[in-house]
This record gives structure tokens, sequence and C-alpha cells, in this order.
């Protein structure tokens, strides 16, 4: 039987140019057009509320508006054209339900991220250009997305945290508020008057411009250490300015101190060395820093001695 | 920015460093006022500002003079540099007040018993801008002495930024000393209260102040303030005039406030 090959060819072809001339492919290509003019429109409308009334919203909340109107927009046009396709709205949602719990399923940690950066963006534990800082990782936000959040660290590198990461976590925001303490430990004599040394501390935060007069310096002594006081010296200032108020205010500190003739003693321990034995004479280690005892001198150290 | 010519300016007393000030091509002319110190070169080209300031702000010095051009500035300097199509002759130095509030702290307590009231005048250090000729925005804008920031707010979530200064808060104009680096400014206390008020700290709002300078001695003043207390379960009135003030005689104008939107109310929840 002679294969009749042009017969065959119509035959297979006969339906899609029955299909290509038929209304569903109007439909279809009307639907296209119509999700493609609100692409357009949901990105007009965004461009145009940011250019108006997004000049009073800060960095946070144009990327929320500007999402929001479109996303709005855009979805609306892409049910309308389905709609326009004849699909049928309920069954496309019931399957789309279903397709949602097999991917849920599939990708829960892209699920997990993409439902903590909802929540992150609803709650708003920091904005755009905010200094954070999350476990050991800190830097400013550059954008909150859906599935992560971006930062650039002080060393202008690029960070992508998972958002689920971000809601297990401990957020510290560093800029949310104007004003923040700059706390600094300082090391005194035992043989400093302190009350001379808060006299001196409150005075050299008076002269740096850069500290608030209000609120006042913190003096608090911490603890007793092995050879010095510990003081913790707390001044606020603008939070932009904080990495330079404590860089220059330590150096302010050093200053201060050599001018008001208070020292800030090394590491020091004194040992009273009690021979148990005639041989041994008795003998007193002082001024040696600690990390050289505990490098060489061991809890036997009168058996050790030589002296 | 001023809206008065430039020749309006002349000296008036000693007081004054500021006013229109020539440069020939290539001058340097320099100045020490109070604990800035700071040059200015003119170019063909280019303004060039070279200034010092301590970062200690110790005492507050209220002298000023003009430097020999041999006369070194301190260091360490900072150098600013601006550029023209062609420099003019013509240089503008200016006083402004401050580009935010000022917190004034009396330095001993200051009590107003009810019923009563009174007048306190509070100095605030200025700013120093320049203007050349046919610019109507400064080259620079500087303060001559640096105050301390503060935070000026019922707790530390709430609040403002602004300068710190303190005051003895004089009650007699004959005790004010006049110096050209601050200006002066009347505040008018009225206490229709029941209970005697304490003035801790108060937020000036100098940067919605226009500056005037007293044709009698130099001085500049800014306009009077006036708060009135009628309750103590509620913030203080205050009003601010924009005329001249009474207390400083016959003045001209310098220079219209810096910020005219806003500064009436935000300062007074917390006066007192």
């Amino acid at each position: 039987m002679k294969f009749d090959f042009l017969n065959e060819l119509n035959q297979v072809l006969k339906p899609i140019s029955g299909f290509l001339t038929s209304s569903r492919m109007a439909d279809i290509l009307s639907a296209i057009i119509l999700i493609g003019i609100g692409f357009l429109i949901a990105k007009l409308a965004r461009h145009t509320v940011l250019k108006t009334m997004g000049r009073r919203f800060n960095n946070h909340q144009r990327l929320i508006w500007g999402r929001g109107i479109f996303y709005l927009i855009f979805v609306l046009f892409f049910f309308s054209g389905l709609r326009e396709a004849g699909f049928n709205l309920g069954v496309f949602l019931g399957a789309a339900g279903i397709l949602t719990v097999a991917i849920g399923f599939a990708s829960q940690t892209s699920a997990s991220n993409l439902i903590s950066g909802l929540f992150l963006i609803g709650e708003g534990p920091f904005e755009i250009g905010d200094y954070i800082r999350v476990d050991a990782i800190e830097g400013v936000v550059l954008s909150i997305d859906l599935l992560s959040v971006k930062l650039r660290t002080l060393d202008n590198i690029y960070i992508r945290l998972p958002n689920e990461q971000l809601i297990k976590s401990p957020v510290q925001n560093l800029t949310r508020f104007q004003i923040r303490r700059v706390p600094i430990t300082i090391a005194v004599a035992y043989g400093e008057d302190i009350d001379r040394v808060r006299k001196a501390l409150l005075e050299l935060a008076a002269e740096y411009a850069l500290v608030l007069d209000e609120p006042k310096p913190d003096i608090l002594i911490q603890r007793f250490r092995d050879s010095n006081i510990e003081l913790l010296f707390g001044v606020w200032t603008q939070s932009d300015h904080f990495l330079q108020v404590r860089d220059e205010m330590h150096e302010v500190i050093k200053d201060g101190f050599k001018r008001h003739g208070i020292h800030i003693p090394l590491p020091q321990i004194t040992v009273h060395h009690i021979a148990p034995s005639a041989d041994l004479n008795s003998a007193q280690f002082s001024l040696l820093p600690e990390e050289l005892i505990k490098g060489r001198l061991r809890p036997d150290l009168p058996q050790k001695s030589k002296n | 920015m001023p809206t008065a010519p430039i020749s309006d300016f002349s000296p008036i007393s000693d007081l004054q460093w500021w006013g229109e000030q020539s440069f020939a091509l290539g001058q340097t002319r320099s100045w020490q006022l109070g604990s800035l110190w700071l040059s200015i070169t003119r170019d063909r080209y280019e303004w060039r500002l070279e200034y010092h300031r301590s970062k200690r702000i110790g005492s507050y010095n209220q002298s000023w003079q003009p430097l020999d051009i041999e006369q070194p500035l301190p260091q360490p300097t900072k150098l600013e540099r601006y550029l023209f199509a062609e420099t003019q002759a013509k240089l503008l130095l200016l006083p402004r007040l401050a580009d935010r509030s000022m917190v004034v702290k009396p330095i001993n307590p200051i009590f107003i018993p009810a019923g009563q009231q009174g007048q306190l005048y509070v100095s605030t250090p200025l700013w120093l801008s320049a203007l050349p000729s046919r610019q109507s925005n400064p080259l620079f804008d500087l303060p001559i002495i640096r105050p301390n920031d503060t935070w000026f707010g019922p707790d530390t979530l709430k609040g403002e930024i602004c300068y710190a200064t303190p005051v003895f808060g004089r009650t007699h104009l004959e005790d004010l000393s006049v110096s050209g680096l601050w200006a002066v400014t009347p505040i008018h206390f009225r206490n229709r209260s029941s209970q005697q008020l304490q003035l801790d700290r108060m937020n000036l709002p100098v940067d919605a102040l226009p500056l005037f300078q007293s044709l009698d001695n130099g001085q500049l003043w800014t306009s009077e303030i006036e708060v009135t207390q009628e309750s103590h379960l509620r913030p203080p009135k205050v009003r601010i005039h924009q005329h001249m003030p009474q207390p400083a005689g016959r003045v001209r104008f310098i220079n219209p406030p810096r910020n005219n939107e806003g500064s009436f109310f935000r300062m007074f929840d917390s006066f007192f």
C-alpha cells in the first residue's frame, strides 16, 4: 500500500490549523495581551505612585508600597486574562491549592523562607538602610525580599541571609533609635582616686562635641580584677557617629588621662614566695605581665624556683 | 539669605568681624574667631577655605582678630575648595544662628514663683557663612564655636538632636557681656499657674529666629520669645516674635530664620 504523505500531513495539521483559526486561539491571544497590558499598567502605577506620593516615603516604605501596588494590579489582570482564555477560576484556584501543598512539601525551606519573609515585611523589625546584627553577621540592609534579606558589611561584602534565619534568631537593629550609648571599658589602678577618675572622664566627655550633653555619660565600676579596677564609661552619641566616637573617645581618654596624671595600669601580679626550707629564699615577683606568668609559672612554683 | 544689599553691612563697632571683604587675585586673608582659625584665598577660578578647630571644646573664647598673612594656622587644618567660572573680588562674611535648636541650661537653677513674670537674656553661639557676589547660596556655613550635641526629649526613644550650651541667664541687660561671636535672645516668662516652676533646660529654636544687629554697640540679637504658663497641667504657650527685639534698641536686619516651618511648638512639650 502506497504511503500517501501529503494526505497524512494534512490529517496531522488539520486540528492544529483548525485550532489556530478557532475562536479559542483568539481568546488565548487576547488573554496574553491582557496580561501584558496589566504588567505595563502595574509598572506604570508603581512608578507614578513612587514618583508622587513616594517622595515622602523612606526606602522601606517605597519597597512595600511599590511591590504591593504592582502585585495587586498585575494579579487582577492575570486572573482576568485567565478568565478571558476560558479557564474556570474555581477549578484553577483549587488546582493551585493542591499544587501549593505539593510544592510546599517538596520545597519546605523555600516555603518557610517565603512565609518568614511575609512576617518580616509585616512586622518590620528593620528597614532598608538600617544597620543590623544577626548572630555574628552585621551590615547595612540593602533589600528585604520574599526569600532573603541582603546585607552589605563594613568590608563591602554582600551577604544573603535567608528569612527563616532572621525569624528564628534575635536581630539587633543598631540604628533603630537616633541615639546610642557607646560602652568603653577602662582599667584604673587600685591606687587611683576613683572620684578623680570620674571627674576627669566627665570633663573629657564634655570637651568632645560629638558626645551628647544629655543623656549624661554613665561611669560604673564593673569589677575588681587581678591588677586593676574595671570601669564602664558609657557615653551617648548619635547612632550615625557611633564608630567615630568609639574610635576617637579611646584616643581622647588616653591623652586626657596622661594630662590628668592618671595611669592606665599594665597587668601585674604579686607573688609572695615563702621558702619551705633554708635553701629557698623568700622572693617577690611583681609587675610581670599576666601572660608571662601564665606561661612560665605553675602552681608548683616554690619547687621550680632556683632562688 | 540676606535680602539687604551687600553695602548695608558696614562695620558698626569692634565687635563686628563680618561684612563685605575685598580680595585681590591670589590674596589670602585670615582670622581667628574664638577657637576657630580660618583663612580664605581667592584664585581666579576658585575660593579656598582652610580652617582649624581644636578637638577639645574647652572654655569658650570670645575674642576675634584678623591674622597676619605670615602667621600660619595651627595644625591640623581642613582645606575646602570651591570652583567658579571666574571669581569676583567681593565676598560677604555673615553671621548666622545655629542650624538646629539650642538647648540652654542655666548654670544655676532658676525658679519662677507662681504669679510672677520675668525676663532672661541668653546667649547662643553663631555660625559663619560666606556669600560671593552674585551667589544666593553660601559657599560654606560652619560653627564658630562648635557646641556639644545633646538630646532633647522625654526619653531616649523620642526627642530630637540639638546643640547644648551652658548659660548664665542674665536678668539685667547691663550684666550681659557683649560679644561678636554670640547672639542674645530675650525670653519673657509669665507664670500664671498656681505652682512654682523650675527652669532646668530650655530648647531654644534658634533656627526659627531672625538675626538683628544693634546699631548702638554692634551686638547681635534674635527676636524675642514669650513663654506663658497658664496651668501646671498643660505645656506652656510660646510665642516667637518675628519683629525686632525691644531691649536691643535700634537694630538692623541681618538674616531671616533658617527654618520658617513647624518650629513653633516642637520644642515646648518638655520646656520645663
